[in-house]
């Protein structure tokens, strides 16, 4: 598969500054996901620890919560889908206004509020992230918000509180921040092809509509086109010396 | 080939394949059909244990996985 052409026309819209600074997020993501698949064999291996997988089954058991900050994510299989072996659901915790209220000492800590869902990142068997998609609101429940709301808590995904999972947490929120732009595409279809049904409310609940917008990844490739995308501006950024 | 598709390359050839989810319950009851691939604060619990039943449920006589208890 080649480099998305949409986060190649993004990254030249970016300044030197903006560029090099989304080099670093890759490089971070890049480390995070080589350290956890030397540590647990691969990014899957971290969350189910050698057991064997059972389908619908949530990996780790509890799912990792960051309170701090709201956010949390699961693994788990049940679908055959591609290269996909299963995928991440990855959520916020909102209000029903979209505000995040965090109230510490106090159970459940999130009055009010509801993990919420932002995406999926569906992964081959060795771990390898091959695609990012939406899914409709009936399947993971939750507020529900349009794209640009939810592209705000995207923003504000951040996992760092997550005992035990720290490698693969910090993947994670590299990985989210480096196809924000993919990211913003997926979640604005989504909300297009809800438009195109007489009630929205229906089209929410609706059992047929499950996956609403989906896109494959080459992480390689798009890794690769952001180092050529950086490189190109080295003369410019680097004069050469005399 | 750039340095980070190569460390990747590098990263994946030595990665575990992890064998695909064992068949789970098929039949997902209704509390837990309604929200598939809802967050764990999110999931029913099972009725004899309160246990978070995830996708494991009573309707269809699968075992809670918590605490092994079957609908009657």
């Amino acid at each position: 598969m080649p480099a998305s052409r949409l986060l190649q026309r993004y990254w030249r819209s970016l300044s030197d500054r903006e560029l090099a600074a989304t080099l670093d997020v890759a490089r971070a993501g890049l480390s995070a996901f080589s350290e956890v698949t030397r540590e647990s064999g691969s990014l899957i291996q971290s969350w189910v620890g050698g057991q064997a997988m059972v389908e619908f089954d949530h990996y780790p058991v509890d799912d990792v919560v960051d309170i701090r900050n709201g956010s949390q994510f699961y693994y788990h299989a049940h679908r055959s889908h591609g290269t996909e072996h299963g995928h991440m659901h990855l959520f916020w915790h909102a209000s029903a206004s979209g505000r995040r209220r965090y109230v510490a000492n106090l159970s459940p800590r999130w009055g009010r509020s509801s993990p919420s869902h932002l995406l999926s990142i569906g992964l081959d068997n060795r771990g390898l992230p091959v695609s990012l998609f939406t899914v409709n609101h009936w399947v993971t429940d939750g507020h529900w918000f349009n794209a640009a709301t939810t592209l705000t808590m995207v923003d504000r995904f951040v996992v760092r509180d997550a005992t035990g999972h720290e490698t693969s947490a910090a993947w994670l929120t590299n990985f989210v921040r480096f196809y924000r732009p993919l990211i913003d595409d997926l979640l604005q279809r989504r909300d297009r092809r809800l438009s195109g049904h007489k009630s929205s409310e229906s089209a929410l609940q609706d059992r047929r509509l499950e996956v609403l917008s989906e896109r494959g990844l080459d992480w390689a490739a798009d890794l690769e086109a952001l180092e050529r995308s950086y490189q190109g501006r080295m003369p410019r950024r680097q004069p050469l010396r005399a | 080939m750039s340095s980070l598709s190569a460390t990747l390359s590098k990263t994946l050839a030595s990665a575990v394949v992890t064998a695909a989810a064992l068949s789970g319950c098929g039949m997902m009851c209704r509390a837990c059909s309604s929200r598939k691939c809802g967050a764990q604060a999110t999931a029913a619990k099972c009725g004899a244990c309160g246990a978070k039943c995830g996708a494991k449920c009573g309707a269809c006589k699968a075992r809670c996985g918590a605490c092994g208890a079957k609908k009657k």
